[in-house]
């Protein structure tokens, strides 16, 4: 099965015709040639700690920004335990959610009370860049609501028991 | 015959935060070749940055400049445009790119007498808010606070401490005793910045082997170890007086004899 | 030389069996063709190259100048430096050679190679505008965590 076309040229030598139009190739005589020199932005580049720098590239954009870079990362921070991956993921949606309802979080609480949960988030803090290990979170301090969607619910079992019988078989 | 005085001192650096800063001739020449890469410069591809129809093509072509075409009947007194690709061949091609939205937002907001703390602090948030860069000048410069490690960003600053006995700046210099040997000069330096500082400091030492000898006039020699600070700072527990400079600082402030057997130590 | 199965895919108008919708462009070229030209176009000169510089004699005495005057402004400071690095060895070949008159346990401690010596992760490069907290203060010592 050989159905592409072949077109004689007047030397004889078999010419395949591409589907790309041949441009016709210019001579470059000595001392002529030039460097490729491509278009080049000046982009300002703030890392994640806020130190700017500027880059040069060849992306139509002035500005970048690095979420999650060397100047947040535990490993390259040791005696950092403030500057973690976390801080740059919070900026992201859920922070949003809680800096709108962050009003309703104090409410129906003393001053005492709040005033007992800073003193105990300074604690924490210490501790942590005391150890260089994140404090965990103990799931009795905080009434979660996400609590509520799993408390009162069984799983649905689909097929049966087709999986054990198929046991049994064997 | 006595045995010789041997003391280890520390020459602990803060390096620069930021760049050096640029002398006038180096930055007059960094412009001239600015000037003519950017004149040899190829045109821009915006045909491979930006599809046909798209928002972002339309936006980048509103904010182009566009030069004249060439015109049979119009005498251009600067010669006859050779355009290609939107550009005039014969000059560099300065591309403008569109403003995003939220820049105009910032800046009407510093009309009214400039953003408050919180208001900033909830902008951090905002992953496309403009970049704004910090100051290469601190508070502490303008202060002119020596004990600060935020001063003099693009230099690096030397720790150097007053002597209580003959009130003269060095490097803080510690004596080795004889039951202290098989530490070695580096350990003893470290360790004895820790006990006149506290020890919520993070420092590097550079090498264990000093890197110059100071010989006193009294018989004291004294050896040079290099470190640098990484974190934390120097809180000195028997309120001695210490300051952070820079070369031309510690010229102003320490003896020549002992500024000439350290002053090739010390980065411009 | 191409091969014939390649033969077969360039060939144009040959009409396949199957047909596949590709929308026609004005160029006449399918979508993926040209991704192709437009992907290379970025890198050859073609029409993209600007005219080359022609400085008149005295621009060109300028310049001539201007590179000199910068190659020497180099050399010079390439030359302190040296110098600079020669001195700081110098006092670092003094200062052991004393150490080994004065403690030779002093001198052997010093010149321990120190195996699994690392740079520190944390010196950083500098940055041309510094970053919102500068430096940080609140550095432990780490301990075992209880």
């Amino acid at each position: 099965m050989f159905n592409f076309v072949q077109i004689r040229g007047y030397a004889g030598r078999v010419q395949i015709q591409a589907a790309l139009p041949k441009r016709p190739l210019k001579k470059i005589r000595v001392g002529k040639a030039r460097p490729a020199i491509y278009y080049k932005f000046n982009t300002q580049v703030e890392l994640s700690d806020g130190s700017v720098i500027t880059r040069r590239s060849q992306y139509p954009k002035d500005e970048l920004r690095m979420i999650t870079d060397q100047r947040n990362n535990p490993i390259w921070n040791a005696s950092k335990p403030d500057a973690s991956l976390l801080d740059a993921e919070s900026k992201g949606k859920m922070n949003k959610f809680k800096t709108k309802f962050s009003a309703f979080e104090q409410s129906g609480k003393s001053a005492d009370e709040v005033e007992q949960e800073t003193k105990k988030a300074e604690a924490e803090r210490l501790e942590r860049l005391k150890t260089g290990i994140p404090t965990k979170k103990v799931d009795t301090e905080e009434d979660d609501f996400l609590d509520l969607l799993t408390s009162n619910y069984e799983e649905v079992k689909l097929g049966g028991n087709i999986a054990q019988k198929s046991k049994k078989k064997k | 015959m006595t045995t010789p005085v041997i003391r280890s001192s520390l020459v602990l650096s803060r390096i620069p935060i930021v760049t050096p800063d640029v002398p006038a001739f180096e930055k007059a020449f960094y412009q001239y070749q600015e000037q003519l890469e950017r004149r040899l410069m190829w045109t821009f591809p915006k045909w491979y940055y930006f599809k046909k129809g798209t928002v972002a093509e339309r936006e980048f072509s509103k904010a182009q400049k566009y030069p004249i075409p060439n015109h049979r009947n119009v005498w251009f007194p600067k010669g006859v445009p050779d355009l290609k690709h939107g550009r005039d061949r014969r000059f560099k091609q300065d591309i403008i790119l569109p403003k995003k939205n939220n820049d105009v937002e910032v800046s009407t907001t510093t009309d009214d007498g400039g953003e408050s703390a919180a208001s900033e602090l909830q902008n951090l948030d905002d992953i496309g808010r403009p970049i704004k860069a910090n100051s290469r000048i601190t508070i502490f410069d303008e202060k002119n606070d020596q004990t600060s490690l935020e001063r003099k960003l693009p230099r690096t600053l030397y720790l150097l401490i007053k002597n209580n006995n003959n009130n003269e700046w060095t490097f803080p210099s510690f004596e080795v005793s004889n039951d202290q040997i098989n530490k070695g000069l580096h350990n003893i330096a470290e360790e004895g910045l820790r006990n006149i500082g506290g020890d919520k400091i993070n420092t590097w030492t550079v090498s264990n082997t000093p890197a110059a000898l100071i010989k006193h006039n009294n018989g004291i020699n004294e050896f040079l170890i290099k470190s640098h600070i990484i974190a934390g700072k120097f809180n000195p527990t028997n309120k001695n007086e210490y300051k952070w400079l820079t070369k031309e600082e510690i010229q102003d402030i320490v003896s020549d004899e002992y500024y000439s057997k350290i002053n090739h130590l010390l980065s411009q | 030389m191409y091969t014939s199965r390649a033969a077969i895919r360039v060939v144009s108008h040959v009409k396949p069996t199957q047909q596949v919708r590709y929308k026609r462009d004005k160029t006449g070229l399918n979508p993926q063709l040209e991704r192709i030209v437009s992907q290379l176009s970025v890198m050859s000169a073609g029409r993209k190259q600007p005219r080359l510089l022609k400085l008149c004699n005295e621009d060109y005495v300028k310049h001539k100048t201007v590179m000199k005057a910068w190659s020497h402004y180099r050399k010079a400071k390439i030359q302190e430096n040296e110098k600079l690095l020669q001195k700081q060895y110098e006092s670092m070949k003094e200062a052991v050679s004393e150490l080994q008159n004065l403690s030779p346990e002093l001198f052997e401690i010093a010149n321990e190679h120190q195996y699994g010596k690392r740079f520190p992760l944390e010196l950083r490069v500098p940055t041309e505008y510094p970053p919102r907290q500068i430096w940080f203060y609140d550095y432990f010592p780490k301990q075992e965590a209880k």
